[in-house]
């Protein structure tokens, strides 16, 4: 119980700061609070998880979940990767800018 | 020969305060503009390279070599350039190798002379070294339809138009293969030329690891999924 509650304590947590997140990116926010709403009814109704995984043909609840968690995670690091690289290109076009302005002519040699 | 003033020499420099002056200092004698783009060096790479009489561009911080030749490249364009060479910093190049590229420029037969080890020649390349190079040619063969005999030369000499047509957004390694990939997408018409290149200790010590071949694909992979 103590730790269902901690759990559910932890997902609407996170649910609340995606639905507060929605103007920044639509599709990211609410996938996430899809996602947690998902955890949310499995860690209430374990039974559930266990159906789901039996019907997939997974052994064990746990189990559905753990790869569930690896999938999102994976998507969620690669997604990151990407912004990333984003923001990488976004500094260089500003530091390319700044020695653009501040070219420095040459001198004559010694 | 073209007035040496329409030709740039676009060198990105990163630490290179132990050789630049010594490679500078030939190229800045035949009259040609030279920019060295000091990507965020540590030590005095740029204070050396203005003492040598060129242009100066400096990263406030280290972003790679592609980066630093995309600014240069932009930075020649506006300042005029008619042919610009890319040459590397460390002084695995030599200018006679430059200058008769150029002159093929000049002929106006092509957009852009890639320099080629393996038809020139090397001094000091490990095997390893070799048999990662002709891999990479191997797959940049495959990959670009382009019938090249080396990858990742940085010794190149390229039209205006040619370098006006490049936009280069892989910042570190694999913006050598970019610019195959380019000179294939754009239609662009090229020549390899006999190079020699020097692998000196210092250029070993400083230049990239086998194992950056992994890097390249990673980075073309991955950006291709970008675009």
């Amino acid at each position: 119980m103590i730790a269902q509650s901690g759990l559910l304590i932890a997902l609407a947590f996170v649910w609340i700061y995606a639905w507060s997140q929605r103007s920044r990116s639509k599709i990211v926010s609410y996938s996430v609070m899809a996602v947690t709403a998902a955890g949310a009814v499995l860690v209430l109704l374990p039974d559930v998880a266990n159906d789901i995984a039996h019907f997939a043909g997974i052994g064990r609840g746990a189990d559905l979940v753990f790869y569930v968690f690896v999938v999102v995670g994976l998507t969620a690091i690669f997604n990151l990767h990407l912004r990333l690289r984003t923001e990488q290109e976004r500094l260089t076009a500003v530091v390319r800018e700044l020695a653009l302005m501040n070219a420095r002519e040459p001198t004559p040699p010694p | 020969m073209e007035h040496p003033k329409r030709i740039w020499f676009v060198l990105p420099a990163y630490n290179e305060a132990a050789v630049i002056a010594e490679t500078l200092r030939p190229i800045v004698a035949t009259g040609s503009n030279v920019v060295v783009v000091d990507d965020g060096s540590a030590d005095d790479t740029r204070q050396l390279a203005h003492q040598c009489g060129t242009w100066i561009c400096r990263h406030a911080v280290n972003l790679g070599q592609g980066a630093a030749l995309q600014t240069g490249i932009e930075f020649a364009l506006s300042h005029g350039a008619k042919y610009l060479v890319t040459f590397d910093a460390d002084g695995q190049h030599l200018l006679s190798d430059a200058m008769a590229m150029v002159a093929r420029l000049e002929s106006g037969n092509v957009d852009i002379v890639l320099g080629s080890r393996f038809l020139g020649s090397t001094r000091g390349m490990s095997t390893l070294r070799g048999a990662i190079l002709r891999l990479a040619t191997w797959f940049t063969r495959v990959r670009t339809g382009l019938d090249v005999t080396d990858t990742h030369n940085g010794l190149r000499a390229l039209t205006a138009k040619a370098a006006a047509a490049f936009c280069l957004r892989h910042n570190r390694v694999a913006h050598a293969s970019e610019i195959l990939d380019q000179i294939a997408s754009r239609g662009l018409r090229f020549e390899e030329h006999p190079c020699t290149i020097l692998y000196t200790a210092y250029s070993k010590q400083k230049g990239q690891r086998s194992s950056g071949l992994i890097d390249v694909l990673f980075d073309l992979y991955i950006g291709g999924m970008r675009r």
